[in-house]
């Protein structure tokens, strides 16, 4: 990949946005009837489906609830046609591993744990599409699938990514800027408060930068927030719509 | 600024490793404003983008090359007069993607280089200038509709202020769209040239069609047949089984031997360096300087490189005549094949019809015929072209295009011609392009930046600098030292002392960087250059004449900006404290070297008047004082650069050696005498205050900007290079360790042969070939033990007391000046300065290639005419021998600085002896070698010769056809030149002044005095005179040669 301009002289970046341009997202709440919440993201090229059941009885026994919160479960797996080349991602394997514990490092801070001691939620997220920002879709999509179910959380918790090309940030890489091999800075926040919940990254990235770069991510965040709470908000008139012809 | 994007999807197929076809979705995203980057644009949509120059408003039409021109006819845009191109997304692509990494980065270079004002326009961003490819439509045929398109956007974006012509190698579109729309000409290159270029460049005509020729003639793909594939020559390298590098043919011996010698970042394996390439099989078509990936051969295919010293010109297509070399070589070394090639790195070459070339009667169909390039270490290039007769002694500059697999020769084209061989412009202007050095005139739009100093608009200092700067005006006694009749004086110099009995030290250099703004044309153009390039008989400056000789030159008598740095030192000489910033100074006195050595040694009153024009005209009672005030300052001086010399030394630093010539020239540019520089201690004086100077600026930068200051390096020597000094220093029973740097100063200080100075002279040079380079560098980019520059001895240094002169002098000015923070200069990053510091020693070194070359040019010309008598003084020579070969001797004449082969054994075989009576004589015979003697043993006897033996040898030229003449040396006699006692004199009483130790350099450094026995009848005198110690050579000079070393190919 190594002739790849990955920012032109003008500001463009290979997809034709400027650096600190977010991809298109679309996202649609309750898209399964026995899921209790489920939202579908689309960020560009990247699509996820995210189910969220609970809060119910811990499955398997007493012996993995814990006393004083709620038990978050998550589930991350990839369609075997989510990439260029067809392959077949056992549910175990590293990759989705370590990303579950990521979802769920994530959403044990933001969801209101202590609400539901000794029960369990669990999260089942599914990307469909991987073109870059795996983990930022997936977080989003289960964001709105929690929203869906009506799980109180402190805050919808948004998350972004952003790299580093030619001495300026740029923010929601792509697969082709994330398979670069230049920095890769991925945060999740709880938006108004500006509280960071997640932050990792990936290569190198010089110190002096790290602060520029966190604050595009940042920014990134906010950005899908009002993003994800129009959405919100339309659904919510649209389902209140639909029960009040329901009720007359 | 709302802008609406729109997304869609473009499918793309790839092969993937495996093979299989994959496809790819990538989304992209339109919007409606897409900066146009013309300077006519209404609707304002360029944002953010002040750093992008504009199409310019004045042009008659703006071209748009569609993508099958721009890669086969992208030379002709190269062009420099003509401006306003548009590229648009789609070319550039196709270029990147059809073409080659070399060809978008020629094209990216032509948009980068602002005096072009050409642009990069991404109609694949635009929602009107962009179309899809339908289904079916073949790749070219999309190009050339989006090119249009794009066009057609363009035409009607600007409001149709500005015809627009699209390029295009195909008739039919020319037809399918010409006629679209009123003022978008859709035209064919050659219809294009004709119409509008023909009268003003007629050359690009010549161009065109020699470029349609090669286009015709190229087989696509087939030149990378036979090397390996992209993917496992970087698995290869990167699993260490091959080895990337450059490739470097030997010069002694082109045919034949080359090396591949590693880049930087696989350097830190110091046990395989350089891969030795055997014959032109094993090259596999790489040409010299290209980047290689060579495989290693089994240790049995190793050989060792030929000690015969071939004769130039001479094909060695024939090898039955070679079959005895196996016991005439090194023991085996390394020895590899080319593999693949990573990145051509062919560039423009001189060269000259071969002397008996036939063309079948002189018919006018363009013929294929081989040219012989001025560079020995380029293959014959074959061009087709129709004008053998007319340039047949014409040097002319050629192309290479291609090199197929069944050829024996790579193919080019005819570019232009520079005249007729054997004229001196010619010979210079082949030289300059040999080393890519680029000398056209200053632009008109660059002038205007500048500002003027005429005798209606006299300049003069601003008020406002006034305040800003530290006024050394009347505080201060600044003067400057420099050669005789120098315009661009860059330094001056101050010293006084303060009342606290310490001592003031000032460095003031032209503050060059307040008229140059960085990308400014000007800064942009000095950058190109690099430097100032000296040849014997001229030089071409970076800066122009307004600022390299007036304003710049801090001349006496007037006011002048300065960037000064101050120490505050010691009475021990330690520094106290540092001052840097700018100033404004007034020099009082501008001397030259000579003149200020002999104000130190008590030149009389009168004298220093009549040679000071600064001091005519003053009063008797002034004068003492002024004259004695100077007199204290210049000593004073001394004394310091004296001490910190010493100090120097004693952590190791090096004295190396090399010899200037300067050419004489009468009116007439005949050339009328070579004569070596001379040496003085003022300029070691000069040469240690701006090391001073350059350490301490060196340090400041690094402790403000330790990722992206620029600094100069020389790195650790190579240990194999050593051999042949230590093999010539054994014959003397002198020890050379080379351990470190001050080992070596050491043992390079004890290798005094009593009998013979030019011993000791010739070691030192020895020493310096040894050497690798000193360059620039970007302090992001290399660990912190690589900062170290080895032949001063020192942590830090860089560049900082020539920027008339120096680009990167400039660059290091701009981060002193924000490193004090009387700048906000935007600086450089990282990766922009390395890759600058790259372009700045690369130029660096093609400026000492063409000085080099240039003084041999003058050199030949000094010869011609006068080699035929045989008791010419200025022939007959003494040589020193060191080193030894199979068929002859490496000698060194002191007298011209001048190394050249002396033959043994002719081309027939036979060898050559002295007879009684002292006259050379051709028999048969054999000839015997061990490392440090070499025997000729012939039907009249025996004779040896040993390293560092003195031989005498006639010098006369050797006039080639296609290649630079050279000189030819004969031996004349196996005894020194009876003259050159003479010389030996001389030379002795440099020698002296260098071998005592002056008192307060002993005192710093208890080193054991050495003394020479023979000190020579006149020493008394000169003791008395000099009382100190004028080292042999000017130390700048000498490692301005650290440089030079690359110029010793490894032969």
């Amino acid at each position: 990949m190594a002739g790849i301009e990955l920012l032109s002289d003008q500001g463009f970046r290979i997809d034709g946005r400027k650096p600190k341009e977010l991809r298109r997202i679309q996202c649609r709440l309750g898209v399964f009837k026995q899921a209790d919440g489920s939202a579908y993201i689309e960020q560009g090229n990247t699509k996820v489906l995210a189910a969220v059941y609970g809060p119910h009885e811990t499955a398997g026994g007493r012996g993995k609830a814990l006393h004083d919160k709620v038990l978050v479960n998550c589930q991350y797996s990839m369609a075997t046609f989510s990439t260029g080349e067809r392959k077949r991602r056992p549910r175990g394997d590293r990759k989705s591993k370590e990303m579950t514990m990521h979802l769920q490092q994530t959403f044990n801070a933001a969801i209101m744990t202590s609400l539901y001691p000794r029960s369990q939620i669990d999260i089942y997220v599914e990307v469909l599409q991987s073109d870059g920002g795996n983990y930022c879709a997936s977080v989003n999509a289960a964001t709105l699938a929690l929203i869906d179910a009506g799980i109180p959380m402190k805050d919808y918790v948004c998350a972004c990514s952003a790299s580093f090309v030619k001495d300026c940030p740029i923010v929601d890489i792509n697969y082709l800027e994330e398979s670069s091999g230049g920095p890769e800075l991925i945060v999740a926040t709880l938006p108004k408060s500006s509280q960071i919940v997640f932050l990792e990254m990936n290569s190198r990235l010089h110190e002096d930068n790290l602060s520029k770069v966190l604050d595009v991510a940042v920014k990134g965040t906010k950005d899908v927030y009002q993003v994800l709470d129009n959405a919100v908000r339309d659904h919510i008139s649209e389902v209140a719509a639909f029960h009040k012809l329901d009720q007359s | 600024m709302a802008d609406i994007l729109q997304k869609s999807n473009r499918f793309l197929r790839f092969k993937s490793s495996k093979g299989g076809g994959v496809c790819v979705v990538r989304e992209i995203y339109r919007r409606e404003t897409v900066p146009c980057q013309s300077s006519l644009c209404l609707s304002n949509c360029q944002e953010n983008t002040d750093e992008l120059h504009l199409l310019p408003k004045e042009a008659s039409h703006y071209i748009m090359p569609d993508p099958a021109v721009a890669r086969d006819y992208l030379e002709i845009l190269e062009e420099s007069s003509i401006t306003g191109i548009i590229f648009t997304q789609t070319t550039v692509h196709s270029v990147q993607h059809e073409g080659s990494r070399k060809l978008l980065s020629r094209l990216k270079n032509i948009v980068k280089d602002k005096r072009r004002r050409s642009v990069i326009f991404h109609n694949e961003f635009q929602t009107y200038a962009y179309c899809e490819r339908e289904q079916g439509e073949s790749l070219a045929l999309w190009q050339r509709r989006a090119t249009f398109q794009s066009a057609e956007w363009f035409f009607n974006h600007l409001a149709g202020q500005m015809p627009i012509v699209m390029l295009t190698d195909n008739q039919q579109a020319c037809e399918e769209y010409g006629k679209k729309t009123v003022n978008v000409f859709v035209l064919t290159v050659e219809d294009y040239l004709n119409r509008f270029w023909k009268d003003i460049k007629p050359g690009l005509m010549d161009l065109y069609y020699s470029l349609k020729a090669s286009v015709g003639s190229k087989s696509k793909g087939k030149e990378y047949i036979g090397y390996l594939s992209p993917d496992m020559l970087t698995a290869g390298v990167k699993s260490g089984k091959l080895i990337q590098g450059f490739l470097q043919v030997n010069r002694n011996n082109a045919s034949t031997e080359a090396f591949v010698r590693r880049s930087r970042q696989d350097m830190t394996e110091e046990s395989i360096s350089d891969i030795f390439i055997y014959g032109s099989a094993a090259r596999n078509r790489a040409v010299h300087g290209d980047l290689v990936v060579v495989e290693i051969l089994p240790r049995s295919q190793w050989r060792g490189r030929s000690l015969i010293i071939k004769e130039e010109e001479v094909e060695v297509e024939d090898l039955a005549a070679r079959k005895d070399e196996g016991d005439d070589t090194t023991p085996a070394l390394p020895t590899g094949q080319v593999v693949g090639i990573v990145q051509r790195n062919w560039k423009e070459y001189v060269a000259t019809f071969a002397q008996n070339e036939e063309t079948g009667g002189g018919d006018k169909k363009a013929g294929k015929v081989l040219v012989i390039p001025y560079d020995f270490r380029i293959p014959k290039i074959r061009i087709s072209t129709c004008q053998v007769n007319a340039l047949r002694d014409h040097r002319i500059v050629v192309r290479i295009d291609s090199w197929e697999i069944d050829s024996q020769y790579p193919n080019g084209h005819f570019v232009r011609s520079l005249g007729k061989r054997g004229d001196l412009e010619t010979e210079i202007a082949a030289i300059l392009i040999e080393n890519s050095i680029s000398v056209n005139p200053f632009s008109d739009a660059q002038m205007k930046e500048l500002p003027t100093d005429t005798p209606e608009r006299p300049w003069h200092i601003d008020d406002s600098e006034v305040k800003k700067r530290r006024d050394l005006r009347n505080t201060h006694l600044v003067f400057s030292i420099d050669p005789k009749g120098c315009e661009d004086v860059d330094d001056t110099l101050s010293v006084r002392l303060l009342e606290t009995g310490n001592i003031e030290l000032g460095v003031h250099i032209a503050d060059v960087s307040y008229y140059v703004h960085p990308d400014s044309l000007t800064d942009i153009e000095a950058r190109e250059r690099s430097t100032t390039v000296y040849l014997a008989d001229r030089r071409y400056d970076m800066l122009p004449a307004i600022l390299s000789a007036n304003l710049c030159s801090l001349v006496s008598g007037v006011d002048r900006y300065a960037v000064s740095v101050i120490w505050e030192l010691s009475p021990s000489y330690d520094v106290l404290a540092v001052w840097y910033g700018r100033t404004i100074i007034k020099s009082r006195y501008k001397l030259f070297y000579e003149l200020a050595q002999a104000i130190s040694e008590g030149l009389s009153s009168e004298e220093i008047v009549c040679n000071i024009p600064e001091l005519q005209g003053v009063t008797e009672h002034e004068l003492v004082e002024r004259i004695q005030e100077l007199r204290t300052a210049i000593s004073c001086l001394m004394t310091i650069a004296r001490n910190l010399k010493a100090r120097r030394v004693r952590g190791g630093a090096l004295e190396l050696e090399s010899v200037e010539v300067q050419v004489q020239l009468s009116e007439t540019k005949s050339v009328q005498d070579l004569t070596p520089k001379e040496h003085m201690e003022i300029h070691d004086t000069i040469a240690e205050c701006m090391i001073f100077a350059n350490h301490w600026v060196a340090t400041k930068i690094t402790e403000s900007f330790p990722n992206q200051a620029l600094l100069r390096h020389h790195p650790l020597p190579r240990e194999e290079q050593f051999s042949n000094l230590k093999n010539c220093a054994a014959t003397h029973g002198f020890d050379i360790r080379t351990k470190s740097n001050k080992e070596l100063a050491e043992s390079l200080d004890k290798c005094v042969d009593p009998q013979d100075p030019v011993v000791n002279k010739l070691l030192r040079m020895l020493a310096t070939q040894a050497m690798t380079n000193a360059e620039y560098f970007s302090t992001g980019s290399l660990s912190r033990d690589q900062f170290f520059h080895y032949g001063l001895a020192l942590d830090l240094y860089t560049h900082f007391t020539s920027p008339i002169r120096r680009y990167a002098d400039i660059l290091v000015h701009r981060q002193l000046l924000s490193a004090v923070g009387e700048s906000n200069m935007k600086l450089p990053s990282n990766t922009e300065l390395d890759d600058m510091s790259q372009h700045i020693n690369q130029k660096h070194r093609a400026a000492q290639y063409a000085q080099r070359e240039s003084q041999e040019l003058f050199q030949c010309l000094f010869f011609k005419g006068r080699g035929g008598s045989d008791d010419d003084e200025h022939c007959i020579v003494d040589a020193i021998i060191y080193q030894i070969r199979a068929n002859g001797l490496f000698v060194y004449v002191p007298r011209y600085g001048i190394k050249g082969p002396v033959y043994l054994r002719s081309k027939e075989g036979q060898v050559l002896h002295i007879q009684e009576n002292g006259s050379p004589e051709w028999t048969g015979g054999e000839i015997s070698r061990t490392e440090q003697t070499i025997t000729v043993t012939s039907l009249y006897g025996q004779m040896t010769y040993r390293l560092l033996d003195h031989v005498t040898v006639k010098l006369s030229l050797l006039e080639s056809w296609a290649h630079s003449s050279g000189l030819k040396l004969q031996l004349m006699s196996n005894s020194p030149h009876k003259s050159s006692q003479l010389d030996v004199k001389n030379l002795a009483k440099q020698q002296k002044a260098e071998i005592i130790k002056e008192v307060s350099s002993a005192a710093e450094d208890k080193r054991s005095m050495q003394m020479s026995h023979d000190l020579g009848p006149n020493f008394p005198e000169l003791k008395k005179q000099y009382g100190q110690t004028p080292e042999d050579q000017s130390l700048y000079s000498l490692f301005e040669s650290f440089r030079e070393t690359a110029l010793f190919s490894a032969g």
